[in-house]
């Protein structure tokens, strides 16, 4: 049940480099993700006031996109502090 | 622990008669309803008196009572003595606690049961209970108990109600189980889930959305399917942001990771394996060599047990246990966790076999109480978190109140329709909100993590790199962070000599040193008594030195290693046949073996062990060439020695032997050898510096940090420790000890922390937390650093906990804001050094992003205020700017390097505001006026070359606005008009983005980029190699074959490169970083990558606008290349300012004003 005190070794561990390049790239994609958001709420004024540019599909289709995007970028925000902890005896 | 539970009122004096009625008596003072029947019901009356007597006069009748919030005490006092049986009871401790916590019960019972007797005739001299209440206090704080009292295996199976042989019963055990609740960890959230949720439902990004299903809503638009749709989007994205918020929280699953999943239990008489969850108190369970203790528990037998206590304690070294009904000598104070015959859950059991009982579950272990100290702490946010935020809001506050402003003055006044007037107010709000500053800071934040992790500091919480940048206080451990932790043998004293030794860790190479002549191995072996003494470091001994990677290790105990060490030094390769071991034990505080040498007939006993306890087994000393009997004189002349070594933080080792006849065939145990011994001499070991600290600790204070050591090793090594690497600002370093802490109030022990640097030592969890809140309250900004679940409470107080990679405890790492990969308190000051970069950085991009707002918001207010002048840039136009030049440029920013001479300001204070009005006004009113300027030189130049616009004519000769801003309906020429605009603002913030990367220093000057950064970048450049991709190939072939060919084919060409990389690929980077070092002002340009990856972004960006469909939402045309030519006009305007000003500056004058 009990594993030994083994020192971990960073260098071992690839995964953490790339944990932050990850932490780059999410606070991009969720301002990407709030750009497409408000691009959205405008096309709809647009629309209210008779310009449309893209129909209402277009839209929905923007802001699922916008969602998914924010999704990614928060799942990447928040991974890179658990993918930090180094394991015991790994 | 008794003073502070006691109160002055539930003192009572002049207690007379029988014992029973005195205790009835005691009970009327009780807060308690009832408490004498609950007293008589759970202790038959025959047995109270024989578990309440303890002897010398004191008696404790005690109950635990189910949903008790504390415990209660009442003190009765008798001079004339209470009839008990045969004895008289002066002294009557009436104790009631909470059933839920039988460990809270034990302790108390255990310290009034040690206490109390010794204090007895102190206390009945009083009559006054604020004196009784100071006596107890004083015992309790100043007169150091050596000796623990156990109470015996009998009380502890009463007090548990249960039996020692058989066990609870599985039907008292699941009564137990209903009433204790499950042996885990339980969660402690301080904030409903439905707050996270709704946190999430309703962020910004929430916001837009709810925005925008409402909009289908709107008359005009009607599109209500689109808007449930929408509203379905925004439910699912919150739900699914609350699920991955709701799992991040892992401190709680690595505290449980530590206990054990299955336990060895007797119930019924039988021995079975269940789930450690559905342990009770009361419950004997089994361990063996390997497992995890389940629950923290009395040993009830023990058999060479030896626990690894690191997960509360933070030492590692291993800790023998034992069975014990004997009064234990601990000597001076010591911490419950120490207690030699109790083992806790979450600990492992290196070695040896045991049975216990079990007297802690779940929340109410050790453990537990780490885990609720650990969740309890709520992360605090960082300075800049609060700056940012407060920052945000009130400029946030100001665009709205703008916007509302512009959008009513519009309404009624301009005779826009609503629509028309709210399409205003977005733009006027999207304009000036620093929407993108906080991911923009994040980015930044995250370029410091990257820069950090390079130099072995692993950062997990953004804000923490901003947070060490001003850091005043480093709260530092010793072992492994400012020493190297191991043992390393430095001295032997021998013959009333000292000689010295050399070597690195447990390397076996070194040399031997006497009056500073080196002695050969040669005169090692002649010298008998050292050579004697190196044959004992050999032989007693259990250790073994191992080599791996040209590294040697340890295996076992590290001071038997730096012994073994220390002899292989000496060439000592001692053969002979271990005949009897008899292990070291904390009682006696030494251990012994007896050997059979190579080619000798009679056996010899070696002991080793601590100096007093070895010397007074000793009656003859070995002295050069013969043995003599030891005289007083030389006992004192060799205490006196390691009276000296142990106050230079040394831990000391005796060493003696005895051989001849008498040893054969008589009985090997310790009492009989270990006695008439030869004294040889000391060896005293110590754990070496890390070289580098000293001048880590240098750079601190050159910085104004303060560093405390706060230690579980004993006050002089720490105070040794703390004199070698230089701590001690003003020539003094005070060391206390736990104990002293638990002594001082809060104001002493504020007076304590005020002066310079501190050591503490022998500390337990909560005086760390304590030290580490008291400076927070002070106002200090505290990094701390920790590597075991003891740590964890401090970790999470901190400004920033800082765990240890190597050593440091998955609770520990969990805990923290920053691991270091090396465990070195050098690196902790090379973060400190990239925080303060980082903050510096921040300020830059800020103002390269504040300088772009006017030019967004000058257009709005001349179009509303001049009627007839056309609009130069639209909502979409605003968007375009946002997305366009806020992010990739200012993350270039974000990477410069620390500048010269960082380390030498003070601290940042946590006040110190990163935005002040006046850096925002000269951001907006000088650069970003410059900026507006460019761009409507650019927009007029265009009117010009189309015949719109003539020299000394007004704006409303440019293209027209479609009436009602119905862009749809503008003219192609008017979109050209937005993009004549919209382009310079790109072209002037590639000028703006590298004119803020210095201060005062010159971008076409040498001296640009620091020598340190400038040397590490031309060689990173002159090494580089394609990458290598055949040890990928190969592991996927091993798995796919059609893997393998995709993956071949794929990077074959790179395959190509490997192929030229010495004829073509080496030449070129040594001939570009020797180009680059001679070329700087080229070099300067493209030495932040990123920041030339924003500019090639932004012109990308720029033509995805212009010339695709983008080009329809984003309301832009072409225009002719003259106007992109000319719209470069700002970048050379603000290169010649910002030079200027610069130049200005390096000759002393600082033009705050001018941002």
């Amino acid at each position: 049940m009990y594993r030994g005190l083994q020192p971990a070794n960073p260098a071992e561990r690839p995964h953490i480099k790339n944990a932050q390049l990850v932490s780059l790239i999410a606070p991009f994609l969720l301002k990407l993700a709030k750009h497409v958001a408000l691009l959205s709420c405008l096309l709809l004024i647009g629309k209210a006031r008779s310009e449309p540019i893209i129909g209402p599909l277009g839209i929905l289709l923007l802001i699922i996109g916008a969602a998914l995007i924010h999704s990614v970028g928060r799942r990447l925000q928040i991974r890179p502090a658990s993918d930090n902890r180094f394991l015991r005896g790994h | 622990m008794i003073a502070e539970r006691l109160e002055a009122k539930k003192i009572i004096f002049g207690l007379k008669g029988d014992f029973t009625e005195a205790v009835d008596r005691l009970c009327v003072y009780s807060d308690l309803e009832g408490l004498a029947p609950k007293l008589h019901a759970a202790k038959p009356q025959h047995q109270a008196e024989r578990y309440s007597y303890i002897g010398q006069g004191v008696a404790v009748p005690h109950v635990r009572i189910d949903n008790l919030p504390t415990p209660e005490l009442i003190l009765g006092l008798s001079v004339q003595g209470l009839k008990l049986n045969d004895e008289r009871v002066h002294v009557v401790v009436l104790l009631a606690t909470p059933a839920e916590q039988p460990a809270q019960h034990l302790q108390l019972l255990q310290r009034i049961s040690s206490l109390l007797p010794a204090i007895r005739n102190e206390l009945l001299d009083q009559r006054d209970p604020g004196r009784v209440l100071k006596v107890i206090a004083r015992a309790e704080q100043i007169a150091a108990l050596p000796t623990y009292l156990n109470l015996t295996q009998e009380q502890i199976g009463f007090e548990l109600e249960t039996d020692l042989t058989n066990g609870l019963t599985s039907a008292e055990a699941q009564s137990r189980l209903a009433h204790y609740g499950r042996n885990v960890l339980q969660r402690v959230r301080r904030e409903p889930w439905y707050v996270k949720l709704l946190r999430n439902l309703f962020s910004f990004f929430a916001v837009l959305l709810w925005i925008a299903a409402v909009l289908c809503f709107v008359p005009g638009v009607d599109l209500p399917q689109l808007g449930i749709a929408i509203l379905l989007v925004v439910v699912i994205n919150g739900l699914f942001a609350f699920m991955q918020e709701y799992r991040s929280d892992r401190a709680l699953e690595m505290l449980q990771r530590l206990m054990a999943q299955k336990s060895c239990v007797i119930r019924d008489g039988k021995i079975s394996e269940i789930d450690a969850a559905d342990l009770v108190p009361g419950d004997l369970i089994i361990l063996e060599q390997g497992d995890f203790v389940p629950a923290d528990g009395r040993l009830l037998e023990a058999f060479e047990v030896e626990v690894d206590n690191s997960s509360l304690t933070g030492e590692s070294s291993p800790a023998r246990r034992y069975k014990s009904d004997q009064p234990v000598l601990i000597s001076g104070r010591f911490l419950w966790i120490e207690l030699p015959n109790a083992v806790f859950a979450g600990t492992a059991l290196l070695r040896g076999r045991a049975r216990a009982v079990v007297f802690g579950t779940g929340m109410n272990t050790e453990i537990g109480k780490i885990a609720h100290l650990t969740q309890d702490i709520r992360s605090e946010p960082s300075p800049l978190q609060k700056q940012l935020r407060g920052t945000v809001y009130a400029i946030a506050a100001l665009a709205g109140g703008l916007g509302l402003l512009f959008l009513f003055l519009g309404w009624f006044i301009g005779g826009l329709t609503f629509l028309e007037a709210f399409v205003f107010f977005i733009g006027l709000f999207v304009a000036n909100v620093p929407e993108g500053l906080l991911p923009t800071v994040t980015l930044s934040l995250a370029m410091g993590v990257q820069r950090m992790a390079k130099r072995h500091a692993l950062v997990k919480s953004l804000p923490s790199v901003e947070t060490l940048g001003c850091t005043t206080v480093i709260c530092c451990d010793k072992t492994g962070t400012l020493t190297q932790n191991l043992m390393m043998a430095t001295e032997i004293a021998v013959d009333g000599e000292t000689i010295q030794v050399s070597g690195v860790g447990y390397s076996p190479q070194g040399e031997f040193s006497h009056t500073g002549k080196v002695l050969s191995l040669n005169a090692i072996s002649r010298w008998s008594t050292l050579r004697r003494l190196l044959d004992c470091a050999f032989i007693c001994n259990n250790a073994k030195l191992e080599q791996r990677d040209s590294e040697y290790h340890v295996i076992g105990d590290p001071t038997e290693g730096a012994l073994m060490c220390l002899a292989e030094k000496a060439g000592i390769r001692g053969m002979h046949q271990r005949l009897h071991l008899n292990p070291f034990e904390s009682i006696r505080k030494r251990m012994s073996v007896v050997v059979k040498p190579y080619r000798e007939l009679q056996p010899t006993i070696y002991v080793k062990g601590a100096p007093l306890e070895t010397l007074q087994q000793c009656d003859r000393i070995h002295n050069g060439i013969d043995v003599r009997p030891l005289t007083d004189l030389e006992r004192k002349r060799i205490l006196q020695k390691n009276d000296d070594m142990a106050n230079r933080g040394l831990r000391v080792i005796g060493f003696a032997y005895r051989d001849g006849a008498e040893l054969n065939g008589a009985p090997y145990s310790n009492i009989e050898v270990e006695t008439r011994l030869v004294f040889l001499g000391l060896v005293a070991l110590s754990d070496p510096v890390r070289p580098e600290v000293p001048a880590a600790i240098a750079a601190c204070h050159s910085a104004g940090i303060r560093v405390i050591m706060i230690t579980g090793d004993y006050a002089l090594t720490g105070h040794s420790i703390g004199q070698q690497i230089g701590l001690g600002l003003s020539g003094t370093l005070p060391s206390f000890t736990g104990a002293e802490v638990s002594e001082m109030d809060d104001q002493s022990l504020r007076d304590v922390l005020t002066q310079g640097e501190t050591i503490f030592a022998r500390v337990a969890p909560e005086h760390k937390l304590r030290i580490v809140s008291m400076l927070k309250q002070m106002g200090e900004i505290v990094a701390v650093t920790g590597d075991g679940v003891n740590d964890a409470p401090a970790l999470k107080k901190a400004d920033i906990g800082i765990a240890m990679g190597l050593r440091g405890n998955d609770v520990a790492k969990e805990a923290a804001r920053m691991i270091l990969t090396d465990d070195n308190f050098s690196s902790i000051v090379a973060a400190i050094e990239e925080g303060r970069a980082v903050f510096d950085n921040m300020r830059r991009f800020m103002a390269y992003i504040f300088n772009h707002n006017p030019l967004e918001m000058y257009p709005y207010i001349v179009w509303l205020l001049f009627p007839g002048v056309p609009l130069a840039i639209t909502v979409m136009g605003v968007l375009a700017v946002d997305v366009g030049t806020d992010l990739v440029p200012a993350m270039g920013l974000g990477i410069e390097p620390p500048e010269r001479g960082i380390m030498e300001r003070a601290p940042r204070r946590r006040d110190g505001k990163l935005l002040s009005i006046g850096f925002i006004l000269q951001n907006y009113f000088i650069q970003g006026t410059l900026v507006t300027l460019s761009c409507y030189a650019t927009y007029l130049y265009f009117g010009w070359i189309m015949g719109y616009w003539q020299a000394g004519a007004g704006l409303r000769g440019m293209p027209a606005t479609p009436a009602g801003l119905k862009l749809n309906e503008a003219s192609f020429i008017y979109l050209q008009s937005l993009t004549a605009y919209f382009f310079p603002a790109v072209t002037t913030q590639l000028a703006n983005v590298h004119c803020q990367r210095s201060w005062k220093s010159s971008l076409f000057s040498r001296d640009f980029l620091n020598a340190e950064h400038r040397r590490a970048a031309l060689t990173s450049i002159a090494n580089w190699r394609p990458p290598q991709y055949t040890t990928r190939v190969r592991i996927d072939y091993q798995v796919r074959e059609i893997t393998k060919f995709s993956v071949f084919r794929t990077f074959s060409w790179l395959k190509s490169l490997e192929r030229i990389e010495g004829p073509v690929i080496v030449p070129f980077t040594t001939w570009l970083a020797h180009f680059l070092e001679r070329h700087y002002i080229i070099f300067n340009f493209i030495s932040n990558p990123l920041i030339d990856l924003g500019i090639i972004f932004e012109l990308a960006l720029c033509y995805a606008f212009f010339y695709t469909p983008l080009a329809q939402i984003y309301y832009f045309a072409p225009v002719p290349w003259q106007v992109y030519l000319f719209a470069f006009n700002g970048t050379v305007i603000l290169f010649v300012f910002e030079e200027t000003k610069k130049y200005c500056r390096r000759k002393g004058y600082r033009l705050e004003f001018l941002g």
